[in-house]
């Protein structure tokens, strides 16, 4: 009872979860070479800027189908690569299944196969992003980087674009994401960018990825080559969140992108909801905070990020 | 001339024995010759079996050995020593035994009242030759006094335990397959099992050993060398359970951190400069030159608020001190 009842008071609490914090921040100086790009986020006409730029990203994306949750994460993707994206981009839907909504067909392209609708979960993730994949061969010449994205995740901080390009100027060949705190030693397909030189070495399949690390199986969606012949060729995002209120969902890395976890709604456990059973309630209500980010993404991602709120996208 | 005059040969008087001295002195003798071996062994029997109770009286066996490095006894070593004794007791629901290795210098009073101090013989190392010194020593002395306590914490002088609950929590873990429970740092981009603090039962401490090496690439592809846990980092490297940084609240991304909801882990927290490996990686995130004596004295001058506002998870299962 006790358990449920903390559960409970934790789900209704979510909002005050975000709670000031006392710690004098002045004990840290912010750091005096901190990149920062000269826009005022109040003003919005570097959208336009963006829009008018010729397009050097390509973004693709996997959505399960044109649901009213799917619509809606779509929304706040986009919303945030325009204010977060100094050059300008594309944008392309993977659709898993269902026919496209206005809404999609208005703010994205859409692409489709008929054979996805014969995979499930993880298999139909590596699906859709092997199409984007073909998608990005197809026209790795109009472009001259490419991002893979999950639904529920999506840049924050104005200068991504430029902190990515600069690691791939550096010998690396994608940026993509590590989730220790999942225990993982996979690399994690939610968030990766690269250029030209990685398309021909991507692929994706489900198997045994080697122990977690705990020492446990692993066996999931890999990215083939990256995970271990290429390995020192993938530059990693860590987890940086300044504040947490979950220790797996709601994620920001690197202070460059923002992963809900658990996006689709689906109560999936996730593979280190045991480990972290001492901090957080097992009955945490994952689909509470989708709706609190949605009604104030701008103040919840500064929250969470939270090491320079000026540096962040304001959607 | 002068020899003529005196005697060739000295005379001496007689010795004069008193016979009351000899009749006591015979008696003694038969007295002694009466009583039989094994009554002497049973006397010196007695003897050893009256330490041995004295001893379990001052000493009695306690469940934890808590083991600690201490380069010296400055007066700011000091203050971390006094702070984890304080969370030690504060948060350890078993009674135990603490001593430290002491790389160099003489043990002040406070040291010496507070807890066991052990050091090694020869020339005092530095750096990470010096941790390792340290943890070897300190694994000497936990081998040595095994059958004394049941399990064993290596920690750090900048660590300490923040939870209630952390010693039953790891003596869970040790019942299954894990032999040891020890920090990972990935937000440094280590691969490597991380000895600020390690505990483990008597199994693991013959396995214990440490060394100075290439442990592989780090997160990002560079190599990585230091201080590493030979056996466990590769050969039982299942057999170690990791606690990961846990922190609710982060003021930042390395130092001041908190894992698995269990330990605090200030980091540089010698006084010596901020160097860590991955301190370019974070260069967006944090300034680089940080003061980490700033981050030390914010710590010590409330270490309530302080930990409750790093944790956050959990504040009325922390310790207060």
């Amino acid at each position: 009872m006790a358990h449920k009842s903390q559960s409970r008071s934790q789900n209704q609490n979510h909002a005050a979860a975000l709670k000031a914090v006392h710690i004098d921040k002045n004990i840290l100086a912010p750091p005096s070479e901190s990149p920062k790009i000269n826009l005022d986020s109040s003003d919005h006409s570097f959208l336009d800027i963006s829009a008018n730029c010729p397009k050097t990203l390509c973004i693709g994306t996997v959505i399960p189908d044109c649901g009213e949750l799917s619509e809606k994460w779509l929304s706040l993707q986009l919303k945030f690569l325009k204010s977060t994206t100094s050059t300008g981009f594309h944008h392309v839907t993977f659709l898993q299944k269902g026919t496209p909504s206005q809404f999609f067909l208005q703010n994205t392209e859409v692409i489709q196969n008929s054979i996805s609708k014969n995979f499930h979960n993880s298999g139909a993730h590596a699906v859709g992003l092997r199409n984007i994949l073909e998608y990005f061969k197809k026209h790795s010449d109009e472009y001259e980087n490419f991002l893979f994205l999950d639904m529920d995740a999506f840049p924050i901080r104005k200068q991504w674009h430029e902190c990515l390009c600069d690691k791939l100027s550096k010998g690396y060949e994608i940026a993509t994401i590590l989730r220790c705190e999942n225990l993982e030693q996979r690399l994690h397909s939610s968030v990766i960018f690269l250029d030209k030189r990685a398309l021909e070495y991507l692929d994706w399949d489900v198997r045994e990825v080697g122990k977690d690390l705990l020492g446990v199986t692993e066996a999931d969606v890999q990215i083939a080559n990256y995970q271990q012949e290429r390995r020192n060729k993938a530059f990693v995002m860590l987890r940086s969140n300044q504040y947490q209120i979950h220790p797996l969902l709601c994620a920001v890395y690197y202070d460059l992108f923002y992963h809900h976890g658990n996006g689709c709604g689906k109560d999936n456990k996730m593979k280190a909801s045991l480990y972290w059973s001492h901090v957080i309630s097992q009955e945490w209500d994952s689909s509470k905070t989708s709706e609190h980010l949605f009604s104030h993404p701008t103040s919840f991602i500064g929250k969470l990020a939270g090491w320079y709120k000026e540096e962040y996208a304001q959607v | 001339m002068a020899r003529k005059s005196r005697p060739l040969k000295a005379t001496r008087n007689m010795p004069r024995t008193h016979k009351n001295i000899l009749e006591e002195l015979k008696k003694r003798q038969t007295e002694r010759k009466s009583i039989s071996q094994p009554e002497i062994d049973t006397q010196i029997a007695v003897v050893k079996d009256q330490t041995k109770k004295q001893k379990e009286d001052i000493q009695p066996p306690k469940p934890l050995c808590v083991g600690t490095i201490f380069p010296g006894v400055s007066e700011f070593n000091q203050r971390w020593l006094d702070l984890q004794l304080k969370y030690l007791r504060a948060s350890t629901s078993v009674d135990f035994h603490h001593v430290t290795f002491l790389q160099q210098g003489q043990a002040s009073e406070f040291f010496k009242n507070n807890t066991e101090i052990i050091r090694s013989k020869g020339p005092a190392a530095r750096n990470s030759a010096a941790h390792v010194k340290g943890l070897e020593g300190l694994k000497n002395y936990f081998i040595k006094n095994a059958d004394l306590y049941k399990h064993f914490l290596f920690i750090d002088m900048d660590a300490f335990p923040i939870h209630k609950d952390w010693y039953a929590n790891l003596c869970d873990k040790l019942k299954t397959k894990w032999e040891i429970a020890t920090l990972l740092r990935p937000e440094n981009l280590e691969q490597r099992l991380h000895s600020s603090v390690l505990f483990c039962d008597k199994r693991a401490l013959p396995r214990l050993s440490w060394g100075l090496r290439k442990v592989g690439d780090d997160l990002i592809g560079k190599s990585e060398s230091d201080v590493q846990i030979l056996e466990y980092q590769n050969a039982r490297r299942k057999q170690a359970y990791v606690m990961l940084r846990s922190n609710q609240h982060q003021i930042h991304p390395l130092l001041c951190g908190v894992y698995y909801d269990l330990f605090y882990h200030h980091g540089c927290g010698s006084g010596r400069n901020f160097n860590m490996r991955s301190k370019p990686y974070w260069k967006h995130v944090v300034a680089q030159n940080v003061d980490v004596r700033k981050t030390i004295d914010e710590l010590m001058k409330n270490p309530n608020d302080f930990i409750h506002e790093l944790a956050g998870w959990n504040n009325k299962n922390y310790a207060q001190v």
